[in-house]
């Protein structure tokens, strides 16, 4: 539901009409299917989503590190069978690789004509903790937006508490690509009993309290107080470079 | 009409209602964005009126989004009510773009059917209770 909500996101940026929108979030929610149903036995395992567009074409990649895919014994479900026709006709290809423990990725294309078209990437792992980096540019506000929305909805947020976090995702979207470590747009956010815990970065030095200081609305106090919590922390880019991290938790 | 709210389904719209019809059949409307995480919601819901030998009408005319998962539960549901012996239609009339494409491309439009309106879904209902053809 989430990376559905985050590809329809990405579509709109896209400029893609809505029945394309539509069919997008058909072909990735089968895929998603399929991971879900048949990767993981019984433990939990990552749902890698990257979505990458190229000239008039959107490349979907769906991973994962799960066991490959194949019936489950017994499995009874008369829509066995239904999802990947459907995700070839609505798609112009895909293909799946992998195999037995060795993981599966379902690469799919998908035709539009931009109207829009700047930018590329979308990562995304779920579920407890959705995490993704996007390439900074016109897709991170309506991306995060969305899924921050999303996942808001899902803890069961009023609805007041629910456009408060979709203010404060349209309050860190406004970061540029140089307050990130690694020039991409980073972001997990963790969904536990009621309260999502966000976690912006890895970020430059300065750059976490810069993000807060403009937070503030004059006149209005600051976006920061709709945060229960929110502080800069210190930790690692994934190769191990200091760097820091803008943290905020939102309770319903 | 009693209604149950998705839980699991992210944004706040995958909504099972149920109408208990003065001409007979129970009309369960599925509304919002539905898929794997509602998919069982829906399925207990359809089990327990089969298990009634309830007529039943699913209208997805307000989903504005199923999944390969959702039209297995309603397949079920339709293999189930000729084994008990009770009506099951699906109607769908002004729906959701998302929501015809893959009726359209899995073909269970026609195989369903999946019909135009209530009226004609109740009409369709009570004709094959009284004629039926398996």
């Amino acid at each position: 539901m989430v990376v559905r909500q985050a590809v329809a996101g990405l579509g709109e940026a896209l400029g893609l009409a809505a029945s394309r929108i539509a069919d997008l979030k058909t072909v990735v929610t089968e895929a998603c299917n399929n991971v879900v149903l048949h990767a993981y036995e019984d433990e939990a395992g990552p749902l890698i989503v990257t979505a990458e567009p190229h000239d008039e074409q959107l490349e979907i990649q769906i991973a994962d590190e799960g066991q490959g895919f194949r019936p489950r014994a017994g499995e009874g479900d008369a829509s066995l069978g239904l999802g990947l026709p459907l995700i070839a006709a609505l798609s112009d290809s895909f293909e799946i690789t992998g195999g037995a423990r060795r993981g599966s990725r379902t690469t799919i294309r998908f035709s539009y004509s931009p109207q829009e078209f700047k930018n590329n990437g979308s990562r995304a792992e779920v579920p407890a903790e959705f995490a993704m980096a996007i390439t900074p540019g016109v897709m991170v506000k309506p991306v995060i937006a969305r899924v921050m929305g999303a996942l808001a909805a899902r803890a069961e947020f009023s609805v007041d508490r629910l456009a408060d976090t979709v203010l404060l995702g349209d309050a860190v979207s406004a970061s540029g690509e140089g307050d990130f470590a690694e020039g991409r747009f980073g972001i997990s956010i963790r969904d536990s009993e009621g309260r999502l815990g966000v976690r912006v970065g890895p970020l430059v030095e300065g750059a976490g309290e810069r993000l807060i200081s403009e937070m503030d609305v004059p006149g209005a106090g600051s976006l920061r107080s709709l945060a229960s919590t929110m502080e800069v922390t210190s930790g690692e880019t994934p190769d191990g470079k200091p760097a820091e991290f803008l943290e905020f938790e939102v309770s319903g | 009409m009693v209604s149950d709210q998705g839980s699991f389904g992210g944004v706040r719209t995958g909504e099972l209602a149920l109408e208990r019809t003065e001409v007979g059949p129970v009309v369960l409307t599925i509304s919002g964005e539905h898929d794997l995480s509602t998919a069982p919601k829906l399925r207990r819901q359809l089990d327990a009126l089969l298990d009634e030998g309830k007529v039943t009408i699913v209208d997805l005319s307000p989903a504005t989004f199923i999944d390969s998962s959702i039209l297995g539960v309603i397949l079920d549901g339709r293999r189930r009510a000729s084994d008990v012996g009770t009506g099951f239609e699906v109607v769908q009339s002004g729906g959701a773009e998302a929501v015809d494409r893959v009726l359209e491309v899995t073909g269970l439009r026609g195989e369903l059917p999946v019909h135009e309106s209530r009226e004609d879904a109740f009409t369709a209902a009570s004709e094959n209770l009284e004629a039926p053809t398996s």
